[in-house]
């Protein structure tokens, strides 16, 4: 089975990326093979304005994993992987191949909705828009982790 | 009442912006005790429909209200072959489709077409979001439009044009704009025949000034200041309009008279005469 980590670099000594649809890039590890076979860079996502999320989704379905491995996944994201049969696990923080020895010996459980509410830094709009750091938005605002 | 009307100013018809850069300094204090010193047929558009207040002061009697309504594309299952052209074009990740499944996001869509455009399959129809509504009325003898977005809506220019499209070309129009310096302050002032720059005697009117006297020269608006609650703060604002050569049309005093006739939602020209007659000086000097 194809499982996807959401990682700040590309090697298993790297940290989890504890953002989904912003992660730097997704590590696609198959159990079977006890081994990497793939790892997706997000970039694109990355530079995305809007709707990082679906379009990590769309990638990690596109791989064939069948459960992530993350920090936090957003509504859309969540409701594109939902669609997409792969099971969530979120909220995990640490180096990449201990969440994927966690994940395999069965300590890990699936998640049963969103991490936070749509973009809650989104609001009024107000001395335009120019808070955090001129191009991105920064993340979803809640305190979750 | 009558008596007021005769003294109020008689000008050109033009298209006055009111903006500001930062929030909170008086744009609607001031596009409404402009609008009540025009004498002539005038025009009032709130085109911050993100919160609009003007209604507060000038207690318009609506008659109209119309859904405002984006095209977004709905997929038609059977004709879709999965080919993910649609989703390749769209940059805001509004459509998305993997293996054998297509997704539409209707709160992401900047209504562009593109996605109908590269359909080879003809396996999109156009749907409809609401963006929220356009209100049309009379206040005081004033034509009043306003927009209210929907909650939860972030696609505030869409609605900003169809305020702005529902004005007439026989009247002058006072537009409120909407604050900051992006895409909604910059579709309600654009076209306009002047814009008015409501600050305040602080580092932060000034720092937000500067970035829309920056983007009115860009749009070719010519532009003035107003400078609210003028004795509060320094005289920075002061100094840099005159370096820049940026008229300073009145100067609004920072008393406590205005602020509870504000709170009771009262416009400042009823509670000072002093000061309808300062905004009919205004409206002439613009004019010219």
């Amino acid at each position: 089975m194809k499982i996807a980590i959401s990682a700040q670099g590309t090697e298993m000594e790297s940290e989890v990326d504890p953002r989904f649809g912003r992660a730097h890039y997704f590590i696609i590890f198959d159990t079977d093979l006890d081994r990497v076979t793939q790892v997706i860079d997000n970039q694109a996502a990355l530079d995305a304005a809007h709707g990082a999320g679906i379009g990590a989704a769309t990638k990690v379905a596109e791989a064939g994993a069948e459960t992530i491995i993350t920090g936090r996944v957003g509504p859309k994201a969540f409701a594109v992987l939902q669609a997409a049969g792969i099971r969530i696990v979120s909220n995990v923080v640490g180096k990449v191949k201990d969440a994927v020895e966690s994940f395999v010996s069965g300590k890990a459980t699936p998640a049963d909705g969103p991490g936070c509410n749509a973009h809650a830094g989104q609001g009024m709009g107000m001395g335009g828009r120019r808070g955090i750091g001129g191009g991105g938005r920064g993340g979803c605002g809640c305190r979750r982790n | 009442m009558g008596g007021e009307a005769a003294d109020a100013a008689e000008i050109d018809l033009m298209k006055i912006a009111i903006a500001s850069g930062k929030g909170g300094t008086g744009k609607t204090s001031v596009a409404v005790a402009l609008a009540l010193s025009i004498h002539g047929k005038t025009e009032f558009l709130d085109c911050d429909v993100e919160e609009p207040n003007a209604h507060f002061f000038l207690n318009p009697e609506i008659r109209l209200c119309e859904d405002i309504t984006l095209e977004v594309p709905v997929v038609i299952q059977q004709r879709c072959t999965y080919c993910g052209k649609c989703r390749d074009m769209c940059r805001f990740n509004a459509i998305t489709v993997f293996g054998e499944t297509i997704m539409t996001f209707p709160d992401m869509c900047h209504s562009c077409g593109g996605c109908f455009l590269v359909c080879p399959e003809g396996a999109l129809e156009t749907g409809n979001r609401s963006i929220g509504t356009v209100e049309l009325g009379t206040a005081r003898g004033i034509g009043f439009v306003q927009g209210r977005l929907r909650i939860g809506e972030a696609m505030a220019p869409p609605l900003i044009k169809a305020v702005k499209a529902r004005s007439t070309d026989s009247r002058t129009v006072i537009i409120d704009c909407p604050p900051g310096t992006s895409c909604p302050a910059m579709v309600a002032v654009r076209d306009t025949d002047y814009c008015i720059l409501v600050t305040e005697p602080t580092p932060f009117g000034l720092h937000d000034l500067k970035i829309m006297a920056g983007v009115l020269k860009r749009l070719k608006v010519p532009h003035g200041v107003v400078l609210n609650r003028a004795g509060l703060g320094n005289d920075a604002v002061e100094h840099w309009c005159m370096d820049q050569g940026i008229p300073i049309h009145m100067k609004i005093p920072f008393r406590r008279e205005i602020a509870e006739a504000y709170a009771r939602g009262i416009p400042m020209t009823d509670v000072d005469k002093d000061l309808k007659d300062s905004f009919t000086r205004l409206i002439l000097e613009i004019g010219k």
